[in-house]
């Protein structure tokens, strides 16, 4: 007799997989508690995903649609303000503390995999929307459009991390100077005494 | 720090460097590699989030005399940064480690006496390493240095993971970035358009 397919296994697994491996240093989550958060035995896991790999694969593209979706509601709202825009993006982000949680430990906009094979899919799936991205970096090839997409998501997903683990407080200050750093540099921040 | 501690230390960012995204690293190989056991090394550090604090402060130290050197000899911020990049190149283990377990990835402790003191330890260090900050509170020189720190630390990587080549010019425009922001690089980018257009 054969197994009945889960309807929406991969609804279940996904999910359940961006909060424990969200919530677990990176690289140490287990199939097994994925498994019982999600309802759903490990060889579900396996038989949908394989391995590991293809699993945090399946969990990047859908955080990387779900930052579409934030990203395309907060330009509209302040479609020329990129000072407000980075605040909506970093509300966004704090928000959804499991997805940014896991973007820490996993998202390829971070360079440790080792594999530039990695970078490719994410910048295949950046091209296919960059003209969303227009905003942040209206000029320039795609290579440099995409460079310039990847340090605005990387200082936002950092920033709400130190809010997030409680190492910075949410304050209209730090939140000034998070911006100021992404948009300025350092430059307004250091003066060279010799 | 004792010359095996020392040496577990090392060992841990060269086998921390290796880390893959699903991989756990491995204390029976750094302790192998030291030729001790892996009862031994918990001895000495009693946890592994023990040892890799203590090999992500080791390889911290390394990089705030740097900087401290860097800003000595730098006339202007780009050029600091210039050095910095250039000293990263040199230490490819400690780069990949960082990028790893570095203080600004994302983090699961949920201690709140232990994140305290994570982050102070870290202010102390913004504030060894960066003696030509203006005076600011606490946070905004945690920002700062964070800011810094994780983007040499990425400007580096990207050439090692494969995202970039490495060159004089790519050196300088991110020197250029951590100077200046994202207004500098959408601003040149944009006056490049702006030149191919009306040519």
């Amino acid at each position: 007799m054969s197994r009945k397919p889960i309807e929406n296994a991969d609804d279940l697994i996904i999910p359940a997989a961006i909060k424990i491996g969200g919530n677990c240093s990176r690289g140490s989550f287990s199939t097994q508690d994925i498994a019982t958060l999600a309802g759903v035995s490990e060889f579900v896991i396996f038989s949908r995903f394989n391995n590991k790999d293809n699993l945090i694969d399946a969990c990047n593209k859908k955080i990387y649609d779900r930052l579409v979706e934030i990203h395309t509601e907060v330009k509209n709202k302040y479609p020329t303000d990129s000072e407000k825009y980075f605040y909506g993006m970093l509300d966004a982000f704090l928000a959804e503390p499991e997805m940014t949680k896991f973007a820490g430990n996993y998202s390829l906009v971070f360079p440790r995999q080792n594999k530039a094979d990695n970078y490719k899919v994410l910048f295949d799936w950046f091209n296919l929307n960059w003209k969303l991205f227009s905003n942040i970096a209206p000029h320039g090839t795609t290579t440099e459009k995409y460079q310039v997409v990847l340090f605005e998501i990387r200082e936002l997903v950092h920033d709400a991390l130190f809010i997030l683990t409680g190492e910075i407080q949410d304050t209209p200050n730090n939140r000034k100077t998070m911006y100021l750093l992404s948009e300025n540099g350092v430059q307004k921040f250091i003066t060279l005494k010799n | 720090m004792t010359d095996l501690e020392e040496s577990l230390i090392i060992a841990t960012i060269n086998e921390g460097a290796e880390n893959t995204a699903n991989k756990r690293f491995s204390t029976k190989n750094i302790a192998s590699n030291c030729g001790v056991s892996e009862f031994t090394l918990f001895s000495i550090f009693k946890t592994k989030e023990n040892l890799v604090a203590a090999a992500n402060d080791y390889a911290l130290q390394d990089f705030i005399k740097a900087s401290q050197k860097a800003a000595m000899f730098s006339g202007d911020i780009t050029d600091y940064v210039k050095k910095m990049i250039y000293w990263g190149f040199l230490k490819p283990a400690e780069m990949s480690f960082l990028a790893n377990y570095g203080f600004w990835i994302g983090k699961t402790e949920t201690d709140s006496a232990r994140i305290a003191q994570d982050y102070k330890r870290s202010v102390e260090a913004s504030k060894q390493a960066f003696t030509f900050l203006k005076d600011y509170d606490d946070e905004t020189h945690y920002l700062v240095w964070s800011f810094i720190t994780r983007n040499i630390n990425y400007f580096v990587q990207n050439v090692y993971c494969g995202m970039h080549s490495d060159s004089l010019a790519y050196r300088h425009d991110c020197a250029e970035t951590l100077n200046g922001g994202l207004e500098t690089i959408v601003r040149d980018l944009g006056e490049n358009f702006n030149v191919k257009k009306a040519n």
